[in-house]
């Protein structure tokens, strides 16, 4: 598994690298830290320039440099597989026509990568997505300075990635995770990726099929029986329910109080509809969910 | 031996309710018989009349009977003792009691998804099939392994009426179970009753009589959401079937509450 985890350089990420480290321990996942500029950079911060790469106190060196420490921590220093073992030399290019020799620590068991991109951070999530391809983007469940609302980057990683998205909210053990679907289209990793939340956080699994006019569809019927019986031969019990499309703002709503909501999104996906930026606010309410998307 | 009738239609619920009975061939000595009932079309939705229709509804037939087919061996386990599948046309609900008249079966099975919003069971149990069982029924809902029972007994579900056909249903086989007595109040916390004098002792008779033992005797009164939510650790809830299930006291508002499969015994 490959995760990529945003760290908001004006935030305490501890709580999403704390989640981070708990699934890449489950998984050995490889793992890219990428440090990213709040969406409203104060007056008094400075642009981040090339100079800064020597720099200790710019905020989003120290804050990425702290994520990582922290990451790593949880592992300690015996029998993690971020440890480095070797050290090389690699020509690095400082500036154009200038190459400095540095010492490189590589030799892990499992990559660790800590990036930044400064500049908007919603692009910056996707495009380091993109350039290297992951298999879940996590993101802190963050409301915006003065307001209920999900910062705007978050919406707009969670409606615009490739891939599978997580949105974590701070402190919230789910004590359940409610899947929803409304199409056939779901991938293995998905599933595993379902199966390794419940083994997370200890929680209850249900599965929930969206019906239209209180029919479920032949092929979502049939996958969510290939579904249920998958997760019972790896000794996790899914319960079963069916919601009415027209129903599912007010499922989704309660559900997503104290438990983690996943949405399997399909190209004609009802689910893809409902996800109007106005309606994720509405379904997350202030910063209390946790929210999985899955692709 | 038990012998199962389950009902079976290419959809999810038929899954689960193969699935579950084919488990409790793991505990029980059971002989399962599938059926799957073809409803006939109405009329006015048929292609065609005469030979061209009855074509067209055997060839539906056919491929219906081969995803039961394929469903019921997907399902199967070693331990199953599998009767080939029965297949009717007609009232699903006539033919399935004819059946189970007939054959003399001791139990009923089909399957359920839950709904949000709405109880299945106050329809189920308000049909003709449920108000005139010959036998205990089965409603699975979920898969959930087979580990210890919940028999609920009350005012709705007197023990008199539940525990024969439950012991007769199960006898010679060894079942884990609590009994609960539960007062369904409209509103007011989820609280322990203290158990009166008496509260157990017709239960205690019945069960002493065929060498049954609980494992706990528990008495709660609270809403049918409170009481439903305390009661999702049991594998099954075992109960009798409302007489008049319009009436039946925040029962069955009870058993919507939970997850877990539920039998019915008609007193």
């Amino acid at each position: 598994m490959k995760i990529l985890a945003a760290l908001d350089s004006s935030r305490d990420n501890s709580y999403i690298i704390k989640e981070v480290a708990r699934l890449a321990a489950n998984t050995w996942a490889d793992v890219t830290l990428l440090g990213i500029e709040p969406e409203s950079v104060s007056a008094q911060q400075p642009p981040f320039t090339k100079m800064d790469r020597r720099t200790e106190d710019h905020p989003l060196v120290t804050s990425l440099r702290q994520g990582r420490s922290l990451f790593l921590k949880h592992f300690g220093d015996d029998g993690s597989p971020y440890t480095h073992t070797t050290v090389t030399s690699e020509l690095v290019e400082v500036e154009r026509g200038l190459w400095e020799d540095l010492q490189v620590c590589r030799g892990s068991i499992k990559r660790l990568n800590s990036r930044l991109r400064p500049g908007n951070p919603g692009r910056a999530i996707l495009d380091e997505a993109r350039h290297s391809p992951c298999d879940l983007i996590v993101v802190a469940n963050s409301s915006a300075a003065g307001g209920p609302e999900l910062t705007k980057y978050v919406k707009k990683v969670i409606l615009d990635a490739d891939t599978s998205v997580w949105m974590v909210a701070e402190s919230k053990t789910p004590h359940r995770i409610v899947a929803c679907l409304d199409h056939d289209n779901v991938s293995q990793p998905s599933l595993e990726l379902i199966n390794q939340m419940v083994t997370l956080y200890s929680a209850d699994l249900e599965i929930a099929g969206l019906t239209s006019k209180d029919v479920l569809a032949g092929d979502v019927d049939h996958r969510m029986a290939e579904i249920v019986k998958y997760y019972a031969e790896n000794q996790i019990k899914a319960l079963v329910r069916l919601v009415e499309g027209s129903r599912l703002e007010t499922f989704a709503t309660q559900a997503a109080h104290g438990n983690l909501l996943a949405l399997w999104m399909g190209k004609k996906s009802l689910l893809s509809r409902f996800f109007h930026p106005r309606a994720v606010d509405k379904l997350l309410g202030v910063a209390e969910s946790s929210l999985l998307i899955l692709r | 031996m038990i012998k199962a009738l389950v009902s079976v239609y290419p959809d999810l619920a038929s899954v689960i309710a193969m699935n579950y009975v084919c488990r409790l061939s793991r505990i029980f000595d059971m002989e399962i018989q599938p059926i799957f009932v073809k409803e006939l079309e109405e009329a006015n939705k048929a292609p065609a009349v005469g030979w061209v229709r009855q074509t067209w509804e055997n060839s539906l037939l056919d491929v219906e009977q081969e995803a039961m087919n394929k469903l019921i061996e997907a399902e199967k386990t070693e331990y199953a003792r599998l009767a080939s599948l029965q297949v009717y046309s007609g009232n699903r609900q006539e033919a399935i009691l004819d059946n189970l008249l007939q054959g003399g079966y001791d139990l009923f099975v089909e399957g359920s998804v839950s709904r949000f919003e709405k109880s299945e069971l106050l329809r189920r149990t308000r049909s003709r099939l449920y108000q005139n069982l010959p036998c205990p029924a089965i409603i699975a809902r979920n898969l959930i392994d087979f580990d210890k029972v919940l028999i609920v007994i009350g005012e709705m579900s007197p023990a008199a009426a539940l525990l024969p056909r439950l012991t007769r249903l199960f006898a010679g086989a060894s079942l884990r179970f609590d009994l609960l007595h539960c007062t369904i109040i409209e509103a007011g916390p989820l609280e322990p009753v203290h158990p009166q004098h008496g509260l157990f002792d017709e239960a205690d008779d019945l069960l002493a009589a065929v060498g049954w033992q609980p494992e706990n005797r528990i008495a709660l009164q609270g809403t049918p959401k409170d009481l439903g939510s305390r009661i999702g650790e049991y594998s099954m809830v075992a109960t009798t079937l409302p007489a008049h299930p319009e009436r039946h006291g925040g029962l069955l508002e009870l058993l919507s509450n939970t997850p877990l499969p539920v039998l019915f015994c008609r007193p």
